[in-house]
């Protein structure tokens, strides 16, 4: 049997290979500087490639730019932080690859949140089962944080969720009046969660207003539609005096340009209000159709402000691009984080989570937001306006006339928002996963 | 003298490969067994990061290794290209997570339910998808593929629509990760040697056969279809038991899992491990993981392009992938060392039919004789007819073979004789008429039943096994025909063997028994063709053709041992043939056709003097020609 | 449904069906011919799209567009004749495993190539055809009717090349009876690497005729490839009509699925169990021929 003890020795050293070729390149910077006590990571796992890499791209480089100056002022507790990147092309099973590798291999103190809500659900309870803290700055479905199962004390969000984000449009609607409203969305939980809260909305704020389409109808899959000539015939067929969208990205530009095809003056005959974000105003440039009711979350022009000033420069002088809306809150993001870190001295992230819940913090929007307890939602605004001329400042419309709705005003109330936690507003009952807050008593009486 | 020095030399050779690879296979399972404790000591030694990592990733590479091996169990032993078997995957993946999410039941539970669900999608939408072959059975399994991602995504009550089933909590026994790793370990570990043990059964035997010649297995008496969608239903089932384990490592399961292009991971990962072995998917998983992972993280814009860079390079340059290296090594050893004898032979030299031994191959085994009733009616063809577009290829044949007869079918090119044959054996259905075999009809039924029927068949064009063995091509049809192939247990490679060598080394193949048939020049292929017929035990065979590229002294052996083989072993025989001192040595009676339709019928010296026949040759062959060799 | 309606929603269909068929009619084309599936054949419509757009820009957006066409076809059609000759050519007459593996590794390669050198934004250009026309109240693209009339010329331009000429005749011949033409004394390997160009020039036409019209990123190939799968396999692979025929399918029925509220969540799925069920019933489709 001399064999089988030759067979254990190799297996160990194999064993020891095969562990090698898994570490590879599993060991993380941990080149200090003489100023610093060592480096801590902060963990990012986005698309860097695929589609949605257009969001990584911004996301990645104004979290490096968020961490050199962070370093530039000292750091955090010391320590020198790294912007730890990985790529998930907007997969799911990718970014909880990623976020294990990020917790269980670079020992991360905290992570920024991935692009889609699916991939932050995945994420969120990694998160939570290995206590890290999770700041969500691009995935904003309500859900994350109402949702029973999903429920995570270190899971902060600093990106106005869907509810908030559906309140403004439904409030942005409203004004102009519209009475016959036509909905496109993408079908999938960002969508449907932001629908809802439009149509809620709407039918407090405008309850003559109706939807003229059918209820099916109004989600088109996900992601990405090439062609969108069945969504603008149908605009066409049922003549509504407002599009409500929150499409995004690719099929936002394609809805446009189609339906720009179709009829140069299809926006004035039917007007748009919709999401936005500077991604899609820089893709299309000076063929984004002027006169369209966006809805945005952080538009660097429109938040006219010192700190933002600064970061659009050093931003635009770094990169030569305009930062998106992504790069400012996920740069909002990392100052927090430092800022309550630095003032728990610490990076246990129950320590840290003290610091966050129930404070006050800087950001590059011009106003301070406060993470409340709860949902740990910040209370961060939206800003709404015109597309206009941006009198040659821009290669792409700006918004003219906007205003920043305040946050305090789209938050979801408490309320609704405990019976949610508490699980008391289940489409099924008894069946997670199918809350929704407009099923809650509380929204019925309000 | 020669040959066994030949044989012995090249089964050497072949053993230290098999050893190799055995040997290496044997570390590899060791290795994975060892990774947790040992990922632990090398983080102790502060040489690797994380050991909980390393073995997250281990429990990864461990359920890829067995979604990729049954995706093998299809590519490699039945040569099927799946694009739907993500789809099964994420059905097993997806029962787990409704079980555990809506009705509240234990892992344990869902987990030996799942492959279970997996299996009936399997069984259900694999009977669909192969109602086509080959290319066509792949495109059809992309569009199933398809649907049932569009189920997965649009079926919200069950699935959860387009946001799949979140928050899965891994149970609280497994929670510790060497509890984990070894958990799915043990469940990877029993699925496999299941398929293992399935992989060299007789089943797996009927596997490797339709891989290697659809038409041929059938003519063995296979079901193609049938076995193919046990194991197309098998592969789901591992398939899915893998799915099931895949909430272990990922909280949330979404409908993307079911896309069809997620089968280019299980693809890519057989494809470096080899698709010509069992464990080298499992190990290809392992190399994939740590690939993948390094790679992405130090190169992640580049990823595509070294990941496409990869499988091109190893689909033109190392098409066996990881499996074959130790074959490779072998061959780079000897061409080093100087070794001279290639364990492959380019070809052989093809004198198995002279080699043939008359007296030893009609004592054979492997041929199964049956008492029978000489002069008996044992095959009926009543107005049998086919036509291909306008033209009347068979036309209103009626034909009686009687048993023990050998019985000759000759006509110029394009008479209908290889049409009829297919029609006989169910190759090709008969537009009318009806076909009588031992008072049975078997009219348009499909090739495998008339095989089992008792109709064996030699094709004209060489139909064997090409990458099995001499020796497995006879073994397996003789299991495929007496009905063994059903068992999924046992090696197959034990059973029949001392037939099959005995009747080998009768034919003159003895010496090329362990090499692949492949390999072998046209004449012993043309040998092995005519082995295969004879052990396959029929009472009545149809040889097309048999001497076709034969020299006369090889044609002269062959017929004889036919002919001896059919007297002493009680076999009729139905032959066409174009070489006349053939027909007219072997054959007791003679059918001539022509266009379709039969000119006449009678014994050898009726047909002989015939005029009528003479003016269909038209001189085309000179009667006298050649001496019939004596009976 | 009023007949203004009808024509709105059927003509919508058509312009899916027309930029459909031209990728299709290449993937169709080359599977006719080499029997090879190619993978890679989203990648090369990509790349085309991509292309077409940065010199359309450059040239000027709008008067642009035609020589911008002009060579990201040409572009599409030199990486095709690059990928047969170094390529496929090693592995014509394997299993059809090992080619989809090979076109597959082709795809990630263009695909990873193509976002190092152009980044994954999205680009934009203009229609060339800019205008609408208004037909029983409603409007029309004028670029969408352009790029149908484009569709059918470009399937009459393949029937005229297939039937009127010699190379279509060996064309034909190597779809119908390839043991035929090696006896023939044609220059085989010629022919596959002229008919794995055409068929790359078109993906390549497709993608840059769409061009205008879309938001054009390293991904967009992805999700045209397999709906010029089930196409060509609908509509027989290797038959021009029946490409025409599957396009004509699969754009109406995701034209008028998507507004139908009964049949909106399953537009796609219906494209599939169209392909399912012509698999199933006649394996090479409706105007295909069966394989020897």
């Amino acid at each position: 049997m001399s064999s089988t003890g030759r067979s254990l020795r190799w297996a160990a050293a194999c064993g020891a290979v095969l562990m090698a070729a898994l570490a590879c390149g599993g060991s993380s910077n941990t080149g200090g500087t003489v100023t610093f006590k060592g480096t801590k990571n902060i963990g990012l796992s986005i698309a860097l490639t695929g589609q949605s890499a257009l969001y990584g791209h911004a996301i990645s480089q104004s979290m490096k730019l968020a961490a050199d100056e962070i370093n530039a002022k000292g750091g955090i507790n010391g320590y020198k932080v790294n912007a730890d990147i990985l790529d998930d092309a907007t997969q799911v099973a990718n970014a909880v690859n990623n976020i294990k590798s990020l917790i269980l291999q670079d020992n991360v103190v905290a992570m920024l949140g991935n692009v889609t809500s699916a991939q932050c659900q995945a994420t969120s309870p990694i998160a939570k089962q290995n206590k890290v803290i999770f700041i969500a700055a691009t995935c904003n479905s309500y859900q994350l944080t109402t949702e029973p199962d999903l429920v995570n004390p270190y899971y902060v969000s600093v990106v106005p969720n869907t509810f908030m984000e559906g309140t403004a449009a439904g409030e942005l609607a409203a004004k102009t009046g519209a009475k016959k409203i036509f909905i496109v969305s993408p079908k999938y939980l960002f969508g449907i969660s932001e629908t809802n809260a439009f149509v809620a909305e709407l039918k407090k704020v405008a309850p003559s207003a109706t939807i003229i389409n059918d209820p099916s109808t109004w989600y088109v899959p996900f992601p990405t539609n090439p062609r969108w000539d069945s969504t603008i015939n149908a605009i066409q067929a049922a003549k509504p005096d407002l599009v409500y969208s929150n499409i995004f990205a690719a099929d936002q530009i394609n809805f446009i340009t189609q339906a720009l095809q179709v009829d140069p003056n299809f926006f004035q005959k039917y007007p748009m209000t919709t999401l936005a974000s500077v991604d899609e105003l820089q893709s299309l440039g000076s063929k984004y159709p002027l006169g369209m009711h966006l809805y945005q979350r952080a538009p660097f022009f429109a938040l006219n402000n010192p700190a933002m000033n600064g970061f659009v420069t050093k931003y635009h002088d770094r990169y030569g691009e305009y930062p998106s809306d992504w790069a400012v809150m996920d740069y909002d993001a990392m100052t927090m984080y430092a800022k309550a870190a630095n003032a728990a001295g610490s990076f246990d992230a129950d320590k840290v989570r003290s610091q966050i819940v129930g404070h006050s913090f800087d950001s590059l929007r011009g106003y301070k937001f406060t993470i409340r307890d709860g949902d740990q939602q910040a209370n961060v605004g939206e800003t709404v306006g015109t597309t206009g001329d941006s009198g040659g400042k821009y290669p792409f419309p700006i918004l003219v006339n906007s205003t920043n709705l305040k946050g305090d005003d789209l938050l979801m109330p408490t309320a609704i928002l405990q019976q949610l936690q508490a699980g008391q507003c289940e489409k099924t009952p008894g069946t997670p996963n199918t809350t929704d807050f407009s099923v809650c008593p509380a929204w019925k009486t309000s | 003298m020669k040959n066994a020095g030949a044989r012995w030399r090249s089964w050497l050779t072949n053993r230290r490969v098999d050893r190799a690879r055995w040997a290496l296979a044997i570390v590899l399972l060791l290795a994975a067994a060892v990774l947790p404790p040992v990922s632990v000591y090398l983080e102790g030694q502060g040489m690797i990061e994380s050991a909980r990592f390393e073995i997250v990733l281990g429990v990864t590479s461990l359920i890829l290794a067995l979604w990729a091996v049954s995706y093998n169990l299809m590519l490699g032993y039945a040569g099927m290209v799946s694009f739907a078997h993500a789809a099964y995957y994420g059905v097993g993946a997806y029962t787990v997570a409704i079980l555990l999410q809506r009705y509240q039941i234990s892992y344990f539970a869902a987990l030996a339910a799942a492959p279970l669900v997996a299996a009936t999608v399997g069984i259900i939408t694999g009977f669909v998808a192969l109602r086509a072959v080959r290319l066509y059975f792949s495109l059809l399994t992309l569009a199933i593929s398809q649907l049932l991602y569009s189920v997965a995504e649009g079926w919200y009550s069950v699935t959860g629509g387009d946001n799949g089933i979140n928050g899965i909590v891994t149970p609280d026994q497994l929670t510790d990760y060497p509890t984990l790793y070894y958990f799915v370990a043990a469940i990877v570990g029993v699925s496999l040697l299941l398929m293992f043990v399935l992989t060299r059964s007789p089943f797996g035997a009927a596997l490797l056969a339709i891989r290697e010649n659809r038409e041929r297995a059938r003519s063995v008496g296979i079901n193609v279809k049938a076995y193919e969608l046990a194991v197309y239903t098998i592969a789901a089932l591992f398939a899915g038991v893998a799915g099931a384990l895949f909430p272990l490592v990922q909280p949330s399961v979404v409908p993307s899992m079911l896309f069809w292009t997620e089968n280019a991971t299980p693809v890519v990962v057989t494809l470096l491990g080899g698709v010509g072995s069992f464990l080298g998917p499992g190990f290809g998983a392992f190399i994939f993981t740590g690939l993948n992972n390094s790679l992405s993280r130090d190169f992640p814009y580049q990823l595509d392009v070294l990941l496409g860079a990869i499988v091109l390079g190893v689909v033109l340059l190392v098409p066996g992938g990881f499996a074959s290296v130790p074959g490779l090594v072998a061959q780079l050893r000897r061409r080093v060392v100087g070794e001279g004898t290639p364990s492959i032979e380019a070809e052989t030299k093809g004198e198995a039919i002279r080699m043939i031994d008359v007296a030893r191959a009609v004592e054979a085994h492997a041929i199964q004789s049956e008492h029978i009733e000489r002069g008996r009616v044992l095959l009926r063809l009543e107005g049998l007819s086919r036509s291909f577009g306008g033209l009347r290829a068979v036309d209103s044949v009626n034909l009686e073979i009687h048993e023990g007869d050998r019985h000759a079918i000759i006509g110029p090119n394009g008479a209908g004789k290889s049409t009829l044959f297919n029609l006989i054996t169910g190759r090709t259905r008969p537009s009318a008429g009806r076909v009588w075999f031992d008072g049975r009809d078997i009219t348009g039924r499909p090739a495998h039943v008339v095989a089992k029927a008792g109709i064996g068949r030699a094709f004209q064009i060489t139909m064997i096994f090409p990458r099995l063995t001499v020796r497995q091509n006879l073994q397996y049809a003789m299991l495929a025909h007496r009905g063994r192939t059903v068992q999924p247990w046992g090696l197959a490679d034990r059973i029949y063997r001392d037939e099959a060598i005995e009747l080998l080394d009768a034919v003159g193949l003895g010496p090329h028994a362990d090499l692949p048939a492949g390999q072998l020049s046209h004449g012993d292929q043309r040998a092995i063709e005519l082995a295969i017929s004879l052990a396959l035990g029929s009472r009545m065979i149809l040889l097309d053709e048999p001497t076709a590229g034969m020299s006369a002294s090889e044609t002269r052996r062959a017929m004889e041992l036919v002919r001896r083989v059919a007297t002493d072993r009680n076999l009729t025989l139905l032959f066409c043939e174009h070489d006349m001192s053939v027909v007219f040595g072997t054959a007791r009676t003679v059918t001539v056709m022509h266009q379709g339709r039969i000119l006449m019928q009678g014994t050898p010296e009726q047909i002989r003097s015939d005029p009528e026949v003479q003016a269909v040759y038209l001189g085309e062959l000179d009667m006298d020609e050649e001496e019939a060799a004596p009976a | 449904m009023d007949p203004g309606k009808f024509l709105l929603f059927a003509t919508g269909g058509l312009a899916d069906a027309a930029y459909l068929f031209i990728v299709a009619a290449g993937l169709s084309l080359v599977f006719g011919a080499l029997r090879v599936i190619n993978m890679a054949h989203g990648s090369l419509y990509m790349i085309a799209a991509m292309v077409s757009v940065v010199v359309a820009n450059r040239l000027g957006a709008g008067i642009g567009f035609l020589p911008a066409l002009l060579c990201a076809v040409l572009v599409a059609a030199a990486i095709g004749a690059v990928i047969e000759t170094t390529v496929l050519k090693r592995v014509y007459g394997h299993e059809h495993l090992v080619q989809l593996l090979a076109t597959y590794a082709i795809a990630l390669i263009i695909g990873g190539a193509a976002r190092l050198i152009f980044g994954s934004n999205y680009r934009t250009t203009s229609t060339p055809i800019q205008g609408s026309l208004t037909i029983l109240g409603y409007s029309y693209s004028l670029y969408a009717l352009v790029m149908i009339v484009a569709a059918i010329l470009i399937g009459l331009g393949m029937y005229g090349l297939l039937f009127r000429t010699r190379l279509g005749r060996n064309i034909r011949a190597a779809v119908s009876d390839p043991e035929l033409l090696n006896a023939s004394g044609v220059n085989v390997t010629l022919l596959y690497t002229a008919v794995f160009t055409v068929g790359a020039g078109l993906a390549g036409l497709g993608g840059a005729i769409v061009a205008p019209s879309q938001a054009v990123d390293p991904t967009i190939g992805d999700s045209v490839l397999v709906l010029a799968f089930a196409i060509s396999v609908i509509g027989g692979l290797g038959s021009i009509i029946g490409s025409a025929v599957g396009a004509l399918m699969v754009g109406e029925v995701i034209s008028f699925g998507l507004i139908n509220p009964t049949t909106n969540s399953f537009a796609l799925a219906f494209v599939f169990i169209i392909m399912t069920l012509v698999l199933t019933v006649r394996p090479w489709g409706l105007f295909g021929r069966p394989e020897a």
